[in-house]
């Protein structure tokens, strides 16, 4: 091996030569292909949802249970902000790679760390007067025909198992949260 | 297309295409993938060249779009290996030794390696070092100040020089 590890470095690759600009002209970015496959994936899951909660609140009404049918129609417009609220991220990124390296990454650390500290707020809460509408409606309807206890087991575990759902995934975003804004923060001390 | 953003186009591919394929080669191990960032690298190059103001070098600007568009590419992989921090260098297992260490593909396989377990800054800055950037260049490109590309550049290259057990390096290149 040579003494010099720049002049390996740079021997390698003399020949390259940039791609002509009338081949880029159609070409998008891993990056953006990445985020087009994402929002795919991303409404075709709303698209279910709504698939599968339209129909529901439909059949509720027809039987005269308007209760588990509001609590199910509140799945459509909480499906339609998540999916707005997708959109709108997504579409937030302007890209501006000419900045410096360290502003650069700090810059994508924070943006990312915001989005996952307000997964509860946009991801989380708006499915969970849905939710709790489904399980109040069925307790309230269970009372007095059920003993209380019989109530709260037979409700109270599904109903906990879901909000616990909820918890783990708003304390696993925020943990990533605090963990990309601890890297922003070391780079922008460096 | 204006006339400004092909005439740069042109201009940054006759200076630094082959710098560009390095950088892709040593940040994404698969060929393929490598291919396509180096092309990511210059559609983003395209792209920006329509924004340049002439507030910066044409060399500044080419290598900051490069390593950020290069950085998003591995920031976003989930398959790449947790980083090391450069005084833990000393601890990574070389992938040869002997003889065949000493060829120069064998060592550029083996800076590749490092470079992928470094610190996104720290493979910044010494991607910049190798392709013979100043230390105020690598602090434009970087971000960073001169006296923090100073302290990176020494201990990284210190580790460096005990990994390929370079002979004396003078500091001030």
């Amino acid at each position: 091996m040579t003494d010099d590890l720049k002049q390996i470095w740079q021997a390698e690759g003399a020949a390259e030569t940039f791609t002509k600009p009338e081949n880029l002209m159609d070409r998008s970015s891993t990056f953006e292909r990445k985020i087009r496959r994402r929002n795919i994936l991303e409404y075709a899951a709303g698209v279910l949802v709504l698939l599968a909660s339209v129909p529901t609140c439909l059949m509720f009404a027809g039987m005269g249970e308007w209760l588990l049918a509001g609590s199910m129609g509140l799945m459509v417009p909480a499906t339609l902000f998540v999916l707005w609220n997708l959109h709108r991220r997504a579409s937030n990124l302007a890209r501006r790679p000419e900045e410096d390296c360290r502003s650069h990454l700090s810059a994508q650390y924070r943006r990312q760390a915001e989005a996952l500290r307000k997964v509860p707020l946009w991801y989380v809460a708006p499915f969970v007067p849905s939710v709790l509408g489904v399980y109040g409606t069925v307790a309230i309807k269970a009372m007095g025909v059920r003993p209380a206890a019989e109530i709260i087991e037979r409700i109270g575990l599904p109903l906990g198992a879901t909000l616990a759902f909820f918890g783990f995934v708003i304390w696993l975003n925020l943990r990533a949260a605090k963990a990309l804004q601890r890297q922003a923060e070391e780079l922008e001390q460096a | 297309m204006t006339g400004q953003q092909a005439t740069l186009y042109t201009q940054a591919g006759e200076q630094f295409a082959p710098a560009i394929a390095r950088l892709a080669r040593a940040m994404e191990r698969d060929a393929d993938k490598a291919r396509d960032l180096e092309q990511d690298i210059h559609l983003e190059l395209w792209r920006s060249f329509e924004r340049f103001d002439g507030k910066c070098a044409l060399k500044t600007w080419v290598f900051r779009v490069a390593h950020n568009v290069a950085a998003d590419h591995v920031g976003r992989d989930a398959r790449k290996p947790a980083t090391v921090d450069i005084d833990e260098l000393d601890s990574l297992t070389a992938t040869g030794e002997g003889e065949v260490a000493r060829a120069e593909t064998h060592a550029l396989q083996r800076l590749h390696a490092i470079i992928r377990t470094l610190p996104l800054l720290d493979a910044q800055v010494i991607l910049l070092w190798l392709e013979g950037h100043s230390g105020a260049e690598i602090a434009e490109v970087t971000g960073l100040s001169s006296g923090a590309v100073a302290t990176r550049l020494s201990r990284l290259r210190e580790k460096l020089a005990a990994q390929f057990e370079l002979p004396e390096i003078d500091h001030d290149r």
